[in-house]
């Protein structure tokens, strides 16, 4: 065959810069150009052919990946045998234990009151000591959020007074608050000693239903659930079939619900809440401290102002005003 | 050899498909290539599916916002602990960055309308079918957040909700598969 002008076309796919045939001579002739075309025609077919199946796999591949997470959530959630957030105390951690325990009494007195939004109530009930020191009794439940919430400033008050050792990190029950627990203290299995106050406190039932039952843990001795049946109604709280947490200070004052706004604590972590609370121009801390000063003075009023350096604090006589005592 | 017939490089510099020098060819090209901007034809099945199931979606979630606005307790939700609508909707988790879950579904259904119509899908540029599918990526990452949430988190399941994952994730599939078997229109003509 002869090659000159005028005797070969070239031919160029632009379209196709994949392929390695991007340019290529064709023979002389018409015939032979159109057999050239169609020969490329065919490729460019195949090409396209393998390309949009390449295509459907990865695509079907990509379906199948979300299908298979969607999978994977459900089995776990079936297969696991409790909520994560929902899951039993354990041992808080020493630093935070630490954080929530000192707070120094320049945050209690910058706070004062602050946002606390109730405040113990006067009774004139029924004194309980314990080794000659009057006695304050809590009841609550690991699930109850509104316990979730009061622990804190009640940690925070009686450490003003003694000691705590063997506090549990532990959440309120996610399903009791439309799906989102508060990470807490926990009272179960810690103790306290204090020269001022005896203190019990009870968490009834913990926080992961089985069977769609809490599983127990304090009981309460029977003198305390005397107390507790008898005072945990009206006239003393609200509302009459009575409510948790409950807290009852020697006789001389009670006091059922949170001083917290629920919304302040929802999702946090407690090292989280304890930095806040440690910063008395937060809002958590302005809630938390403020209730932790009302809980004081009236621990106070039952320790005939004893220690004076904490009754006597600008911050807990600010609450004691409130308390109207 | 003569210079007439001496083999010679190709102006890529590259050897023809056969490995083989290229056969020297005229000063001049005939033919020359002419670049023509790709389209593809989506199937036919793509415009009413997308458009039917973000409908749908839309609708949906148009109800989920109007409960969320007026603390409504219309919900035709069976409560039987798994399945609790009022309890999905009302939780922490319905709302991401202070806003409503369902108004989020709802502005993602409105998009996703104008992203889905007959003229989008044919006419639309590149960027038009990129949104698209990227929406729908989006819209299924959210529903995977969402069914978390409801399984871990809230502990209950919304129907209502779910009927949205289930548009949203077909939504998805049809984009997709949309987009893979589209006909692409030659995208090179020779001229001369």
């Amino acid at each position: 065959m002869k090659d000159g002008p005028g005797t070969t076309y070239r031919v160029r796919l632009t379209n196709e810069p994949d392929t390695n045939v991007t340019e290529r001579s064709a023979p002389v002739g018409k015939s032979g150009r159109a057999a050239n075309n169609a020969r490329l025609a065919a490729l460019k077919a195949e090409q396209a052919r393998q390309e949009r199946k390449r295509k459907v796999m990865l695509a079907a591949g990509t379906v199948g990946v979300v299908l298979l997470i969607v999978a994977a959530l459900v089995i776990a959630k079936l297969t696991s045998s409790s909520d994560p957030a929902a899951s039993g105390a354990k041992a808080l951690d020493p630093a935070v234990a630490t954080k929530l325990t000192t707070i120094p009494a320049a945050t209690f007195d910058t706070v004062g009151v602050g946002s606390a939004v109730i405040a113990p109530k006067k009774i004139d009930g029924e004194a309980i000591t314990a080794n000659g020191l009057p006695r304050i009794v809590y009841v609550g439940a690991e699930y109850c959020p509104y316990c979730a919430l009061e622990r804190y400033p009640l940690v925070l008050a009686l450490s003003r007074f003694g000691t705590f050792t063997g506090l549990q990190s532990t959440n309120s029950d996610p399903a009791d608050n439309a799906g989102v627990p508060i990470y807490t203290l926990g009272f179960h299995g810690s103790t306290y000693t204090s020269k001022y106050v005896s203190f019990s406190g009870y968490e009834t039932v913990d926080n992961t239903k089985v069977n769609g039952v809490y599983g127990k843990l304090d009981t309460l001795p029977d003198a305390d659930q005397a107390l507790l049946d008898k005072y945990n109604k009206p006239p003393y709280v609200d509302p009459p079939g009575g409510a948790i947490p409950w807290i009852y200070f020697g006789g001389k004052g009670i006091m059922n619900g949170a001083g917290v706004d629920k919304a302040l604590l929802e999702g946090k972590a407690i090292s989280d809440i304890a930095t806040s609370i440690a910063d008395p121009t937060s809002e958590v801390s302005k809630a938390v401290v403020g209730d932790a000063n009302l809980l004081t003075a009236q621990i106070c009023v039952m320790t005939n102002n004893q220690p004076a350096e904490v009754c006597g604090s600008s911050g807990v006589k600010a609450a004691a005003a409130k308390l109207g005592q | 050899m003569s210079a007439a017939s001496r083999p010679k490089p190709s102006r890529s510099g590259r050897s023809g498909r056969s490995g083989q020098p290229e056969r020297p060819v005229g000063p001049e090209p005939r033919i020359a290539p002419v670049a023509v901007p790709p389209r593809a034809t989506p199937p036919r099945w793509a415009v009413p599916a997308s458009l039917g199931l973000c409908v749908v979606g839309l609708g949906v979630s148009a109800f989920l916002a109007y409960e969320s606005a007026t603390a409504s307790v219309i919900l035709a939700c069976p409560v039987n602990g798994a399945i609790d609508c009022g309890k999905v909707t009302t939780s922490a988790w319905s709302k991401l960055f202070g806003i409503p879950v369902s108004y989020l579904g709802l502005l993602f259904f409105i998009g996703m309308i104008a992203l889905c119509t007959k003229a989008a899908w044919t006419r639309g540029s590149a960027l038009v079918h990129n949104l698209r599918l990227g929406g729908t990526v989006v819209g299924v990452a959210m529903v995977l957040y969402l069914v978390w949430a409801e399984l871990f988190r809230i502990g209950a399941i919304c129907l209502w909700c779910t009927v949205v994952h289930v548009v949203s994730f077909a939504l998805f599939c049809v984009v997709l598969f949309a987009r893979v078997l589209a006909e692409p229109t030659p995208a090179a003509t020779l001229r001369r």
